[in-house]
Parts: C-alpha cells; structure tokens; sequence
C-alpha cells in the first residue's frame, strides 16, 4: 500500500489552506460581533450585547419582555449577543423578591453591562434581645434591678457597642464642614449634601466602573435621585455599586447605576431607624430595639 | 572539500569549534528559545497593550490548530491503513521473487543497567521475527561505567542465545573517553565498529549488503520486521542514500502503565504516524534502520550529543549535500512506555524522557549552520527544512501553551476598555469551542490506539479497558506539561548553553 500521495497531499493542503484564510475574518468578525442580516438586504450588520450578573439562582431575566435566561445555582450570569445598537428593558423577576428593572442601551461590538439586586420581600428580621433569662436565653424581659447588670445580652451589648461609635458623618460634622462624608471604598467617595447623597470616582480614568459610562462616554459623579433628607447610608456589604440608606420612613437599598432609573427597595420600613454595618451583617436600630438581618 | 570531512562535521555543541564558527554556532544555538519565548513574551505584551490585536493571534491560532489537527488527521487515519495492512502482508512472499539471501542485518542493542529479563525479551523477539538467523547478528553493547552486574547479563545471554544467530557479539563500551559522552551514541558507534572489526571483516560480509537496526534494549520487533526493512531496502531507488524508520509503539508493558503514561507514549507513535505519510518532515527517531555502508562513511552515530537517532540522519543528509531522506516503514517495533513503581515518579519519568526527545533541538544549530557552510546543498532544500524544523519546535514548544494558558490572557491584563468588547467576551468561548471541536479527533484516535492494544491480560478487568478510551481527555494537560513545557525547558538550556546530558529512561517491569 503506498504512503498519502504528494497530489492528495497538496489537495488536502490547499483546501486547509483555503478554508483558513476564508474562515479566519469571519471567525475574528463574528467574535467582534459582527452578524449576517436578512433583513433588507443580506449584509454584515455589527451587533452588541448585555452581560447580566445576577445574584440569585432561580431568577428570570427578560429583555424587551423575552426571557432569555432563568438563573441556576452555578450560572447566575448571562451574556445576551446578538442584540442591534439601540435601548432595551432589563427585567430580573423572582417569586418574594423585588424586581429589579432597567433601561440600558446596547452598543455595536460592546458589551453593557448589568449588575442587577433583588431584595427579599419580607427579610428575615432577628431581634437581639437585651437581656439573658435566668437560664442564660436571651430575652426582652428585664431581670429583677439586682441582676441587670450580670444578665445582660453579651450580643446586644455588641451591636450596641456599634452604635455608640460616632459615625464617620458625624465626625466629619463635627469637624466643621457642611459635608457629610462617609467613607471612600473602591475609590468612590459619597458624600452627603444636606441629604442628597453625591457619589464621585476617585480612580484612574481607565479603571471607571461601566455604570459611569454610556459606551465612551464617562462621567466622573452620579447623583442618587428618589431619596431625600438621607440620615445614615453605607455601602452595602459586598458591593461597591450599593447604598444602603436610612430615611425618615424607613431603611432602602439604593444601586448608583444611574444610567435610567435608580432601582430603591425597600429592606425595613418603620420610623426612627439607625443602621450600622459589621462584616456582612447589617445591625438596625429602633429606639433601644435591636435587629439583626443576616444577608 | 567534502563536508563530512569538515572539522564541524561533527560538532556537538558551540564550544567545540572556534573563532567566528563558535560564535555563529552558539546564536544558533540560542535562535530557537529566543524565537518561542519573544513570542510568549510578544503574547504577554500585547495581551497589555494591543489586547484586540492579541485576541486576534490567538483567535487565528485557535483556527490554524483546529484545522491543522484536521489535515493532520488525515495522515494519521491513512497510516493506520497502511501499518494495518503491512502488519497483514505475507512479506516473505513479496521477497520471494527477489534475490535477498546476501542481505545481513546487524541489530545493536545497546543497554546500561536494565535487568536481565528487559534484554532477554528483546533477544527472544529477534528469535521469533522471520528471517534466517544466520543472516543476523546481534551486538549487545554494554557500558563499561554500568558495572560488572550489567557485563555479567550480556555475557549471561550471550550464553543462553549466541548459537541461535549468525553471529553474536557483546561489546564493553569504555568509560570516559576523552570526547565523548556518556550516553547511546558514543556507545552504539563503539558497537558498530567493533561489529565491523569482529563480525563483517573476518566473514567478508560487504558493507553494502549489511542493514543496521540500532533499536534501545526495549524494542521488541514484530514478526516479519526484518523481512518488511529487507523489502523496503531493495526496492529503494537508492538505499544508501535512505534511512529506514519504522513506528514505535509502547506496548510492551502498556496495560501496566498508568493513564498519563499511555497518553504520552500514545501522542508519539501518532506523531511519528503521520510523520510516516509526510517523509519529507522526517527524521530518524528512537528506533530506526540504515545501511552499514552509508553509517561507515561517515563514521557512525555522533559521540557528543545527546540525540544521536536524529542526528544520524542530518549528518547523512548534510554529508550528501541533502540528497538524503527517511523511508517510512510504517511497521511497527514496540518499546516500553514509562513506568516507574509510583505515579509521581512515572510522571518524572516521563517528563525527563520529553525532555530529552524534544533536546533534539540541539539539531537546530547543526542543521543551519551546516546549511549555512554547505552551499550544495540546494537552497531551497535549504529553505524548506529550516522552515519546516523551526516551526516544528516553535509550534511544539508555543503553541499549547498559548492556546491553552495564554487563551485569557488578554481578557486578564486587557484593561477595562477592552473587557468592555463583545471581542473580549468571546475570546475565551471561542476558545473553548474551537478546542471541544479539535478534540472530536480523539475519538480517531482512541479507535486506532484500542486497534493496535495487544491482547489484555487476564488480570486486567475490562474497565481496564474503557480506561484506555476515556484516557484521551488528559490530552489539553499532557500536551501542555509532557509536550510544550519540556520543550521550552530544552530550548531554554540551549540557549543558556546548558547543556543536557543523556538520560537513560528507566525500565520497569511490574
């Protein structure tokens, strides 16, 4: 039997070859987002897309009222191609959750990001009673006057603890300026102009977070619209594109994302609430009344 | 002046020569690890600063692998037909009407310390091969710097098999010669000649008429290899201007190797495969075959270096100013794929073992520099083997790692701007993609690796061999720490000049 011969050879060669050099800009254009249209006429039309991370499993993501993807434990993100240049709504739904919904535009050979939250509807509140019962559980009944001081709740004592710290507010407060500042993370300021929270990018130009820019278009301050007279916020834990604010009537979560609409939910209404936040845990305060919300 | 008998002939290393020959010898010496690694670094830099650019190296290069994994495909698959079919040719009937009883072959076994039953497999599957022994001599070489232990096993068999060949020698290689290195070429050429002294002057056997088989002390060759050589021998148009390859497999022991182990030795005996339907790219590798007389007039293997086995053929191939080539036997010989008594130590094994096939880099600088001397050696042979060489050990040693580990690359160090593009997003999904579409041909060759298995062993259960199927998918991880990652290793040493010495593969029988 004789080896491949040279002609075969050569035939398979150039047909490599050929499919190579054709296949090769329509791979590198289709990757840059490049579609084949059929409408009107048949033409190469540049597309874009959105990449939507959520952050629940079970979660269903609608673009334009079309779902394109239920969220599962191991894939809560979804990068959505295909899309023509122009504005699109974003909706995440979840059974007991709050929607989340946006108007995003999408760019040709861009991709928009989204950075969607959903609160629970009923969050599971805990009280931190400020006492210990005679068999050391803790309750909100106080101990006769003797035993107030031996019988008190060590963790109420702790979360207490965190309120009587003065915030950086009021430091700055007290320090004499009209600003209130909270704090810089992730190179973004916030500050708090007589209620209204202004939110600045400290960074290199280079490093801006996407919900600044609208394609090449970047602003360096947001403003966080639909929440007045703000008297405590902080950012959510482990997120720098959340606030958590408390208002007159109640405590919100707020995204800066101020590309449409600012999505606000609520996470505890009620009046006179202080808030304070340790590690992922947020701590709320209604007169000497102590809650915990584990996240 | 004939080029064999140039003084750099048989250069080693650059420190062999001298003057303005030491200084070119030596950048060519560092020419292949300043190729692979300014393309790693190139990677790296415009992953940074050009990261639109870089995904698009890459993206092609995912394109030219899939593809090339595709045309190279089509070598394997025909090869398969065509060692399936000389494995069922009667080959003594195709010599039956030729006149071949003058034909003589010498097969050197050279070995250091493996034990008695390693050596003693492969003397009895010379016996059991079909040819007149009388026809054949054996050479066992031994090293002197082995010990008396190994001294004792050649003159052990030499006592139990001499009488069933025609002739049967064992000869001491000695220890330390000045010039030399320690290691399978200094010790076969040694053989050879002394083959020559004892066996083919005193019996007035004709250079010309005699084949030489260097094998390694494991090869074990399939029944009619000596009768499918002799065939090929003299049906060439020229044998003395030929070196005869056949493929290797590693079968001796491979339902004892380990999934790792199979995977590599696998990956060689397809690589050499579809070398076979490709002779122009082919150089003698491990095993190989070639006419005494054209080893004679150039003073056989090369004493200096450690891949001896490709060597040969580029001395023959420059010494004959490239009118040189490989006939592909497409016959099998087995060998012994690595196993150590544990997996890490397998492992080692088999990573010092690539390391030192892929040391055949060393050819690099011999080959140009003799190319650049050489000036009758047409030029566009010239042209053609350089390419086909350079990209070889370019590819060998960049490509998987680039394709593999350097694929995110840009995604990582691109910067926000570039993470932004749809381009960036779908890098590492087209890579992925591409690679699961590439890996489709594994299928191939799992059905070709099962179709050459010999028969299992009745202690090995039949998982043993679905193993041997799903074994394939360690493919993305040997090609890249038993493949690239040694061949950068060696083309690195080169560059700094530190040299490799060889390195004996331990064999070990479970």
């Amino acid at each position: 039997m004789k080896p491949l011969s040279r002609t075969k050879r050569r035939i398979y060669l150039i047909f490599f070859a050929l499919v190579f050099v054709v296949s090769l800009p329509l791979v590198i254009l289709y990757a840059r987002g490049y579609r084949l249209t059929l409408s009107e006429a048949l033409k190469f039309g540049r597309t874009g897309g959105f990449y939507i991370a959520a952050t629940q499993s079970g979660a269903e993501i609608y673009i334009d009222s079309k779902l394109v993807k239920k969220t599962g434990i191991f894939q809560k993100n979804v990068l959505v191609q295909n899309l023509k240049p122009g504005s699109y709504d974003i909706k995440v739904v979840k059974d007991g959750f709050h929607t989340w919904t946006k108007t995003l535009s999408v760019f040709s050979e861009t991709v928009t990001e989204a950075h969607p939250f959903m609160l629970p509807e009923n969050p599971e509140l805990v009280e931190v009673p400020p006492y210990l019962s005679d068999s050391g559980m803790p309750t909100s009944t106080p101990p006769k006057a003797s035993l107030i001081n031996t019988l008190r709740n060590p963790e109420y004592i702790q979360a207490a603890a965190l309120f009587s710290v003065a915030s950086s507010k009021e430091t700055a407060l007290k320090s004499g300026t009209s600003t209130e500042i909270l704090g810089i993370q992730r190179k973004l300021s916030v500050e708090n102009r007589d209620g209204r929270l202004y939110i600045e990018w400290l960074g290199k130009s280079a490093d801006i977070p996407s919900y600044f820019c609208q394609y090449e278009q970047c602003k360096s301050s947001i403003t966080l619209a639909g929440l007045s007279a703000v008297k405590v916020f902080d950012f959510y834990p482990g997120r720098g594109d959340l606030l958590i604010i408390a208002v007159s009537d109640g405590i919100y979560v707020a995204e800066m994302d101020d590309r449409s609409a600012q999505n606000i939910q609520p996470l505890f209404p009620g009046k006179n609430l202080d808030f304070r936040i340790d590690g992922d845990v947020i701590f709320i305060k209604q007169a000497k009344r102590m809650y915990f919300l584990s996240l | 002046m004939s080029y064999k008998l140039t003084p750099y002939f048989k250069v080693g290393r650059a420190s062999d020569l001298q003057g303005k020959d030491r200084v070119l010898y030596r950048a060519l010496e560092i020419l292949p690890g300043f190729l692979s690694w300014t393309t790693l670094i190139t990677a790296v830099l415009l992953s940074i600063f050009a990261p639109v650019t870089a995904a698009y190296f890459i993206i092609a290069l995912d394109v030219y692998w899939l593809l090339k994994t595709a045309y190279l495909s089509l070598h394997l698959r025909h090869n398969w037909k065509r060692i399936r079919y000389n494995l069922s040719v009667n080959w003594s009937e195709m010599l039956s009407k030729m006149k071949y009883e003058h034909i003589f072959h010498l097969v050197i076994l050279p070995y250091y310390k493996e034990d008695l039953a390693v050596v003693e497999q492969s003397i009895r599957s010379l016996l059991e091969t079909e040819y007149d022994k009388k026809k054949m001599a054996v050479v066992l070489a031994v090293e002197e710097r082995a010990g008396e232990k190994a001294i004792e096993i050649g003159k052990a068999i030499e006592g139990r098999y001499a009488k069933k060949f025609g002739h049967f020698l064992v000869t001491v290689h000695p220890a330390d010669v000045p010039g030399e290195m320690a290691g399978k070429g200094s010790n076969i050429s040694y053989a050879a000649e002394e083959a020559r002294k004892k066996i083919l002057d005193p019996s007035r056997i004709p250079y010309k008429d005699v084949i030489v088989s260097a094998f390694d002390v494991d090869t074990v060759a399939y029944e009619q290899y000596f009768l499918c050589l002799t065939w090929h021998f003299l049906t060439s148009a020229d044998p003395y201007k030929v070196s005869f390859q056949p493929v290797p497999f590693y079968n001796n022991n491979i339902w004892q190797a380990p999934a790792i182990s199979r995977v590599a030795a696998g990956s060689s005996t397809f690589w050499q495969m579809m070398q076979q339907e490709r002779p122009e790219k082919l150089a003698t590798f491990s095993s190989h075959s070639v006419s005494f007389q054209s080893l004679y007039e150039v003073g056989y293997w090369q004493k200096n270096m450690v891949s001896e086995d490709s060597r040969i053929f580029w001395n023959l191939f420059v010494a004959r100013s490239g009118d040189y080539s490989v006939v592909p036997l497409s016959y099998p010989v087995s060998m012994d794929a690595n196993l150590a008594p544990s997996l890490w130590q397998t492992m080692k094994n088999i990573y010092r073992q690539q390391r030192r096939w892929t040391w055949g880099v060393e050819n690099i600088p011999y080959i140009l520099f003799a190319f650049i001397k050489n000036k009758a050696i047409p030029f566009c042979t010239r042209l053609r083997v350089a390419f086909v060489q350079m990209e070889g050990f370019w590819s060998l040693a960049t490509n998987p790692i680039m394709i593999f580990l350097l694929g995110w690359l840009p995604v990582i160090l691109g910067g926000e701007r570039f993470n932004k593009t749809i381009l960036s997003y779908n890098l590492p999904v087209l890579t992925r993609n591409i690679m699961i579409v590439a890996m489709l041909g594994l299928v191939l060759s799992s059905v070709i690796f099962i179709s050459f298995l010999p028969e299992r062993p009745k202690e090995r259960g039949k998982l043993a061999k679905l193993s041997m199927v799903l074994q394939w998918i360690l493919i993305p991880f040997t090609i890249v720490v038993f493949g690239a990652i040694p061949g950068l290793d060696a083309q690195t040493r080169l560059m700094f000049g530190k040299y490799l010495g060889f390195w004996v593969t331990p064999k070990h029988r479970k």
